[in-house]
């Protein structure tokens, strides 16, 4: 479930302007043979000729001298006319009451309530929008040119590439404020839709047994909880929420027999449908003073980091969050351990007495832009060591394998090699490791009970020569299975290796600065118990660097649907430059249609899929015939024409960008962030298309007979 | 300096004024969406108009007046031969800086008010906002809509729309401009001015290529006409020429009092001459129109210069 660290700028752009220019010459090169086969048609071969070099001579000044006052005269003239039309009430009326009874149908206590929002107002967003789109551009010009109002425009010195661009820009404005101001209220809908709190009664806090599965909830307790209660049921779900022992300190000299002095809990809200949260002000500290022992309900608050203007724009709106928790000082006695404290007065008791009622915030973690840095390989090593795979990191999420590691041997693991983390990247001085591990167990056993695996850093150093390999302890962990678990670590490690000598020796180093060969590092993997295996891919294990924004990772998504409507209202206006509205309405359907199922399209093509192509699939559809028995009799000329059809189509699943990519719905909603360099590359896309798209409405409306 | 004011005149004198729209057996052929024939809407077209003169294209409807006019502005193609105006064939943009266009009915966007519309045009042309200002602000009292300025064209009758039309054409002070049907819509007095205008765009040395059914009009303002009948020209000349009659004096008198009417009647009697009608002199050019319309019905195939 990794969304992969886009290659940067300047790795694709050299290749990729090649690519496209390729595309663009080969594009011209038969727009001009196509052009010139209708001259010769109409004008015989020389005529022809001449006309089409004098089409290309002049459509350089043409497009180069575009005078951008008349362009900006078009679009407003483009503007105004949408207004009138009062399609975007109708859009915007729409909007709002999806928006109105979708509240009431979406599902808040569902395992990935976000998600269900997030798909809900981009999608929603995306299909009004490009909707819209698809009305406005493709009507603008058929309607000019019918109403014959194009007569008095077009005998001014304007270009037909001016009218084409000026309208293209005209609906781009109107996409923009209202994709913007879609944006910004979906924004807060997500938000405010997401938003609720708990309560707890702390009356109903009870001890646990941190070594005992059976808990109340019927799920294990944090090593160190010591009690437990659940929250009010809000949004259809509740959290569990510990007191977990966090902090001790001795007396004076930490020497052995000087017993406690401090012990300090604080408490946890469990995550529960993927978020947790925070607490509200208790209203300051409180004190309690009981059998010698002073008890402090405390609060601190967390400060928001904010990245950026609009994060912290966003901020102001957003509530205070504080951590709370119980301290207790010893006044007088001695206590040996956290045990003897508690037995003498349960803190239950302790905060029933001081009557504190605990709300919650609103959710965290729930909306967020994780960063993750992917290894650059990764090798797999079975049970004697030897390496069975490698590769390279460059497979995305979709088509991702898994390998296995044998569990209950030091020898089989899984080395991920990452290069290039620096400090700066991470917000403090830990670093967090994501992990999205499989479990198999070739056991029968208890499910209840979690695997563990351990993971180390190692490093291979040359020094005088000779090759040292430095390892650090192995940090042992519990594998969760079907969700991402995050391993936070001390930067600062402990590297073991053998020194010249053959002695073993350690040192405590920086991870990134000193234990790194120049940000060279490797991870190691391994499945602590026998009879079980791990699962992993390239993608899941990850350094999770500093989150991202999610109000720009939301922001960039609608940039998505943004260079989508791009690309709509160009291919609107330039098939409405030479066909009348309806049908050009219909080509962009087609073409959008095309652009959103390009890979569906394809697996037909190259007969992935069964039932053959559309002619054929109509015909199954309406005699009810089962789609792997063969055609028979004359019947079977259907699937000629579909082969002539469908190859067209793969075609044009080539030349049509692939509407998809560029909406980023799926990361956004996943909780990834949303690499710049893949916003960049898809702004390029989209804007290549929309010129090329722009030249072609040039030609077209040039040599169209406007008065015919 | 002095040289150069010689030399002027004597140029002017060899080549006389330019020609600013010539067309070569200009023909146009609607068809249909098969590439069949529909109409033969102009046919074989040889025209030649200078600059600085008023040019009316006349005819019945559906003679070819318009589409003329279409394919001289580019707005069609030719099926063959050639439209050049202004140096240039009729097809390219920039002559378009120098041209002014007035279409059969206003087509204009309704949703704008006559301000807004003229400073859309002035845009087209790239012009400054001072300039779009000034030159609006000129036009609508010229075209005398000052009342009506902030009003959507929506909300205009045919003549004020007109007017605005007219408007629109001058916005970049061309120096060629074409008014099809100009005067349709006008009330009598909005006719008059119309004339007036055009009249005072001649004074200022533009050319005008207008059409007609209005036959009066043309005849108070062009200097030449063609005749279009069936998209075919079936008379072409000085309008002053085209309407004399050779074998006829008009003597035309005010406060002539009955005896001196007498005496007049005498001397003409006395030349042997025929005394034919003392009324007022009417419009002959209607009397023209008619027959050649008639001489065409007659004699198909009959064209301008061929009699
Ligand atoms: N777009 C068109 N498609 C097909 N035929 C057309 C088209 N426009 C004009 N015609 C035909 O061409 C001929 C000439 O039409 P045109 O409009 O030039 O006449 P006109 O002299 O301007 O008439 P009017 O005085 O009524 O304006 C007519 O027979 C008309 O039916
Ligand atoms: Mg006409």
């Amino acid at each position: 479930m990794g969304y992969e660290e886009f290659v940067s700028f300047a790795d694709w752009l050299p290749s990729s302007l090649a690519t496209f220019g390729l595309i663009l010459v080969s594009c011209a090169f038969l727009g001009a043979i196509l052009a010139y086969l209708v001259g010769i048609v109409r004008y015989g071969p020389s005529e022809a000729f001449y006309k089409l070099w004098e089409g290309i001579f002049q459509a350089f000044p043409d497009l180069l001298f575009t005078s951008p006052k008349r362009v900006a005269a078009i679009a407003r003239l483009a503007i105004q006319e949408t207004l009138r039309r009062r399609v975007l009430l109708v859009v915007f009326a729409l909007f709002a009451l999806a928006l109105l009874f979708g509240g009431w149908f979406l599902d808040a206590g569902s395992d990935h309530p976000e998600r269900t929002y997030l798909g809900f107002v981009l999608g929603g967003t995306q299909f009004l929008v490009l909707f819209l789109g698809l009305l406005i551009s493709t009507a603008s010009l058929p309607q000019d040119i019918q109403n014959k109002t194009i007569y008095t425009v077009v005998t001014k010195p304007i270009r037909a590439g001016e009218i084409i661009m000026g309208r293209v820009l005209g609906f781009l404005l109107i996409g923009t404020v209202m994709i913007g101001s879609m944006g910004l209220i979906s924004y807060f809908f997500v938000v405010g839709g997401l938003n609720h709190r708990h309560s707890v009664d702390v009356s109903e806090f009870v001890r646990v047994n941190p070594d005992s599965t059976d808990t109340s909830s019927g799920r294990r307790a944090s090593a160190n909880a010591y009690y437990e209660a659940l929250s009010t049921r809000n949004a259809r779900h509740r959290h569990r929420i510990e007191l977990v022992l966090q902090q001790l300190s001795r007396g004076e000299g930490g020497s052995i027999g000087s017993g406690l002095q401090t012990a300090i809990f604080y408490l946890q809200v469990q995550n529960e449908s993927g978020h947790t949260h925070d607490f509200r002000s208790v209203g300051g500290n409180q004190e309690l003073i009981a059998g010698g022992i002073k008890y402090t309900l405390f609060e601190e608050k967390i400060e928001q980091k904010s990245s950026g203007l609009l994060e912290s724009l966003l901020n102001l709106f957003s509530e205070s969050r504080y951590r709370v928790g119980l301290r207790m000082d010893v006044e007088e006695g001695i206590f040996e351990n956290p045990e003897a404290m508690l037995a003498q007065r349960p803190l239950n008791e302790v905060l029933q007495e001081m009557n504190v009622t605990l709300v919650t915030s609103n959710p965290q973690e729930m909306l967020q832009a994780r960063v993750p840095y992917y290894a650059r390989e990764l090798s797999y090593l079975d049970r004697e060591g030897n390496i069975t795979e490698e590769r390279g990191m460059s497979v995305g999420k979709m088509n991702e394998k898994y390998g296995y590691i044998d569990g209950g041997t030091s020898l089989a693991r899984a080395i991920y090699r990452f290069n290039g983390l620096r400090p700066g990247m991470f917000s403090d001085d830990r670093v967090a490791i994501d992990m999205n591990l499989r479990v198999f167990r070739t056991l029968k056993g208890d499910i209840i009970h979690r695997v563990t695996g351990s993971v180390y850093f190692r490093v291979t150093k040359e020094e005088d020569g000779r090759k040292i390999t430095y390892e650090t302890e192995p940090v042992v962990f519990e594998s969760q299975e079907y969700s991402v678990q995050t391993l936070e670590l001390s930067r600062n490690v402990v590297a073991l290796w053998t020194d010249v000598e053959g002695n073993p020796a350690r040192q405590e180093m920086d991870l990134l600065t000193e234990f790194a060969d120049n940000g060279k590092f490797e991870v190691v993997l391994r499945c602590n118990e026998a009879g079980m295996y791990f699962g992993v891919a390239p993608s899941s294990v990850y350094f999770k660097l500093r989150d991202g924004s999610f109000a720009l990772n939301f922001a960039k998504c609608f940039f998505g649907i943004w260079l989508q409507f791009m690309l709509i209202s160009s291919l609107g206006v330039t098939l409405s430059s030479f066909l009348n509205a309806s049908v050009s309405l219909l080509a962009t359907v087609v073409a959008l249609l095309i652009g959103f199922f390009g890979d569906f399209i394809r697996d037909v093509a190259t007969q992935q899929i069964e039932g053959g192509g559309p002619l054929e699939a109509t015909y199954r559809l309406i005699t009810q015939m089962n789609v792997t028995s063969e055609l028979e009799g004359t019947i079977r000329f259907v699937s000629y024409i579909d082969v002539l059809l469908v190859k067209l189509m793969e075609v044009m699943t080539y030349i049509i960008p692939d509407f998809t990519q560029m909406h980023t719905q799926g990361p956004l909603a996943d909780g990834y962030n949303i690499p710049v360099g893949l916003v960049g590359f898809h702004t390029m896309v989209a804007f290549a298309f929309a010129m090329v798209l722009c030249i072609v409405g040039y030609f077209s409306l040039k040599t169209r007979e406007i008065a015919a | 300096m002095s040289t150069q004011v010689e030399s002027a005149p004597a140029e002017s004198v060899d080549e006389g004024p330019k020609t600013v729209v010539e067309t070569q057996s200009l023909t146009k052929v609607y068809r249909d969406f098969w590439g069949r024939q529909k109409v033969r809407a102009l046919k074989a077209l040889d025209l030649e108009i200078r600059e600085g003169e008023i040019f009316g294209l006349l005819g019945p409807n559906g003679s070819g007046k318009s589409t003329t006019i279409k394919l001289l502005l580019g707005l069609l193609f030719p099926t063959s031969g050639r439209a050049i105006v202004l140096d240039e064939e009729a097809t390219k943009v920039d002559k378009n800086e120098r041209i002014g266009y007035l279409p059969e009915e206003s087509y204009l966007y309704r949703f704008l008010t006559a301000e807004e519309t003229l400073d859309f045009y002035g845009r087209l042309f790239d012009m400054s906002g001072q300039e779009r200002r000034d030159r609006t602000n000129e036009l609508i009292e010229r075209v005398g809509l000052g009342w009506a300025r902030r009003r959507q064209l929506r909300e205009y009758s045919k003549g004020m729309t007109r007017r605005i039309g007219l408007a629109q054409a001058l916005i970049n002070d061309p120096e060629l401009i074409f008014l099809d049907e100009p005067t349709s819509g006008l009330d009598p007095l909005g006719t008059r001015e119309m004339k007036d205008l055009i009249l005072d765009l001649k004074a200022k040395g533009k050319t005008v290529v207008m059409s007609s059914h209005q036959l009066d009009d043309v005849q108070d303002v062009c200097d030449r006409i063609g005749i279009l009948y069936q998209g075919e020209l079936k008379e072409l000349g000085r309008v002053d020429e085209l309407l004399r009659v050779e074998d006829e004096t008009q003597i035309r008198c005010s406060h002539l009092s009955e005896g001196a009417i007498d005496e007049i009647k005498q001397v003409i009697a006395k030349h042997e001459g025929e005394l034919k009608d003392v009324s007022n002199p009417q419009s002959t050019l209607e009397q023209l129109f008619l027959e050649i319309v008639r001489q065409s019905e007659e004699r198909p195939g009959m064209r301008a210069g061929s009699k």
